[in-house]
């Protein structure tokens, strides 16, 4: 066996139409390595950024102070109504929902300490990976993301690395004080919040680089803002105006339903967050063809190949029989060379795909946030696939072919 | 005697029609002598060679080599008695092109061998210097010469030391110098103890031939030994 193995392989690079072979099948497997890296980075995204985001799912709806006042409702008879919705998860007033604060504890040499805030409960809390959830006993607490930087400019963050965060070990269990002023800016407050949980959080989301808080803290910041801030026509504080409400989905796909549901009662509806899905399940559709594509032009190239080779092999095969190699060692030679160059090919493949990918991660590593939404998901499937597909062809072929060598006239 | 054929008989069957290629043959070779095998074409020469070899199952009659009824034999069996017994040379030399001249010698040490892989290569390089060729073992067949080439392809067919040596027009792409070399190694087999079947049209051949076997209608028609 360890001498047909060496006929099947050694000599097999000194056939320069074999390197030409195997060239051109590495170049088509790593294409579809590519094509199919981009499908899989593409679903990941769309699983993580979308699907999963809690922006993509959250609703901002409106009726006006005026329109409340005339159907003679109250924010709470609101905040009811909406809870009654199927698929509705979570409701808050939208001016408590979401809040930015500083502080000075948290600012670093390339953070400057401000921290984005959002209301939440703990039903719809992402996954804790350390410390706990929202507790009865203190309501003063905060659960923050496991990459966390105390940043507000997006921008700046596609310089900074992992160690430029802050630390979450050293975060877990600590006490931030925050600073925040009225919106005259002539009154200070200061709001600590302890860090009771940690959760989970690709170091690339920056919209996932918040922290959650229970929705009486950020009523509380909320009121504090507004204490001098007042309607001097009306003589009333402009809070009152702020009649909007954030409404949390269960799953994207009921957006939609919700959305018309809101409509039907006379609400004003807009997303929080909007991705044209329809654009990505377009160039997912696309992909998925040009992968269909690439590796069907790829399964008749190697059978092509495979036909050429034995063509330009069949003396060699023929010499064998006269030197004593019995049909099933010539078919088993030739099956194995043929396997052999697919193996090589997929390797080549390989190899080179690591070039596109190591510059992906050098200029990742430069720029951290460059692709702060993508993920790249390296697919090396089309690698199996090409294997199973020219193994099959090759076993095939070689049944086929070797049939041939030993065709004997006699009836 | 090492080889013997008896009432080798080869007809094939195209559509309805029977065409007959070699009727009734028999015939016993010997160790240490150079036959030559000759007649028209159509005669079946080159059938007779390929029945003998095993490479062709006769329609009816046996074959014996070494005494031992190799015709009912099955496929890889034969290819054993081929591997060790039989060696063949070929008018278009047949080396394989991708490997070198010693490494086309190993080909048959390869399968059913009783050699290590340092000794593959030493005695690969061994029967190399015995055709004259110790300077050429590294050459790829596209850089040696077609006498050249044919002597690689005798050391091949030495390789496993077979008893009956084979050669179906082995000087027909030779010039007239590398015709005598050639058959002046093949006579110089014969004298070593080995049976040599030589199927040529040259009759130069009958110079070095111990035994003329004339073929005409599918059959051996006549004996004779060359006279000098």
């Amino acid at each position: 066996m360890k001498n047909k193995l060496l006929l099947a392989t050694i000599y097999q690079f000194r056939r320069k139409s074999n390197l030409f072979n195997i060239f051109f099948i590495g170049i088509f497997t790593f294409l579809a390595i590519l094509i199919g890296s981009y499908h899989s980075s593409s679903v990941h995204y769309m699983k993580y950024d979308i699907y999963d985001s809690f922006k993509q799912k959250t609703l901002i709806v409106t009726k006006s102070q005026e329109e409340l006042e005339m159907e003679g409702i109250t924010l709470d008879d609101v905040r009811e109504d909406l809870n009654k919705l199927k698929h509705v998860t979570y409701v808050a007033r939208f001016a408590s929902f979401r809040n930015y604060l500083h502080s000075s504890l948290l600012e670093k040499e390339k953070q400057n300490g401000y921290v984005e805030l959002y209301a939440s409960n703990n039903s719809i809390l992402p996954k804790i990976v350390k410390g706990i959830s929202f507790t009865e006993e203190n309501k003063y607490t905060m659960i923050c993301p496991q990459n966390f930087f105390a940043i507000d400019n997006l921008e700046d963050l596609w310089y900074m690395k992992k160690k430029d965060g802050i630390s979450t070990k050293q975060l877990l269990g600590q006490t931030i004080p925050f600073e925040y002023r009225s919106n005259s800016g002539m009154k200070t407050y200061t709001i600590e919040l302890q860090v009771i949980g940690l959760y989970k959080n690709n170091r690339y989301h920056v919209d996932e680089n918040v922290c959650y808080v229970e929705e009486s803290i950020l009523e509380e910041v909320l009121k504090n803002q507004y204490a001098d801030d007042f309607d001097d026509e009306n003589g009333v504080s402009n809070l009152v105006y702020q009649t909007d409400f954030a409404v949390q989905i269960d799953e994207l796909e009921n957006r939609s339903f919700v959305e018309k549901e809101l409509i039907d009662k006379g609400y004003s509806v807009s997303p929080m967050s909007k991705v044209a899905t329809e654009y990505f399940n377009e160039i997912t559709k696309k992909m998925n063809n040009m992968t269909f594509g690439i590796l069907s032009i790829l399964f008749l190239f190697v059978l092509l190949v495979l036909q050429k080779k034995y063509k330009e092999e069949k003396k060699q095969y023929q010499l064998m029989v006269y030197l004593g190699y019995s049909k099933k060692d010539i078919r088993l030679i030739y099956h194995m060379s043929n396997i052999f160059n697919i193996i090589v090919s997929c390797l080549f493949a390989l190899l080179i795909s690591l070039v596109p990918l190591f510059l992906f991660y050098k200029i990742l590593d430069i720029y951290p946030f460059l692709f702060h939404k993508w993920r790249l998901i390296v697919n090396y499937m089309p690698v199996l696939t090409v294997f199973i597909v020219s193994f099959v062809a090759s076993f095939i072929t070689s049944i086929f072919h070797t049939f041939y060598l030993f065709e004997d006239e006699n009836d | 005697m090492v080889l013997e054929v008896r009432n080798i008989s080869k007809v094939y069957r195209k559509k309805k029609q029977k065409i007959e290629v070699l009727k009734n043959v028999s015939y016993q070779f010997e160790k240490g002598t150079f036959y030559w095998i000759n007649g028209k074409s159509g005669a079946g020469k080159s059938t007779l060679i390929q029945i003998i070899g095993l490479l062709l199952s006769p329609s009816e009659g046996s074959i014996l080599i070494e005494n031992k009824d190799v015709s009912t034999l099955s496929d890889k069996e034969k290819a054993e008695i081929r591997n060790q017994k039989i060696g063949f040379v070929f008018q278009s030399f047949y080396l394989n092109p991708l490997m070198k001249a010693y490494e086309n010698v190993m080909l048959p040490m390869y399968i059913h061998s009783k050699y290590s892989k340092e000794e593959r290569k030493e005695e690969a390089f061994r029967l190399l210097e015995f055709v004259g060729l110790k300077d050429r073992v590294k050459h790829f067949p596209k850089e040696l010469s077609g006498g050249e080439q044919q002597r690689v392809a005798i050391a091949r067919a030495l390789a496993n030391h077979p008893n009956i040596i084979l050669a179906d027009e082995p000087t027909g792409s030779l010039d007239p110098e590398n015709e005598e070399k050639i058959l002046t190694f093949l006579k110089n087999l014969a004298k070593e103890g080995k049976c040599v079947i030589v199927v040529s049209h040259n009759p130069v051949t009958k110079e070095y031939a111990d035994k003329i076997l004339l073929m005409e209608r599918h059959t051996i028609i006549e004996e004779k030994s060359y006279e000098k």
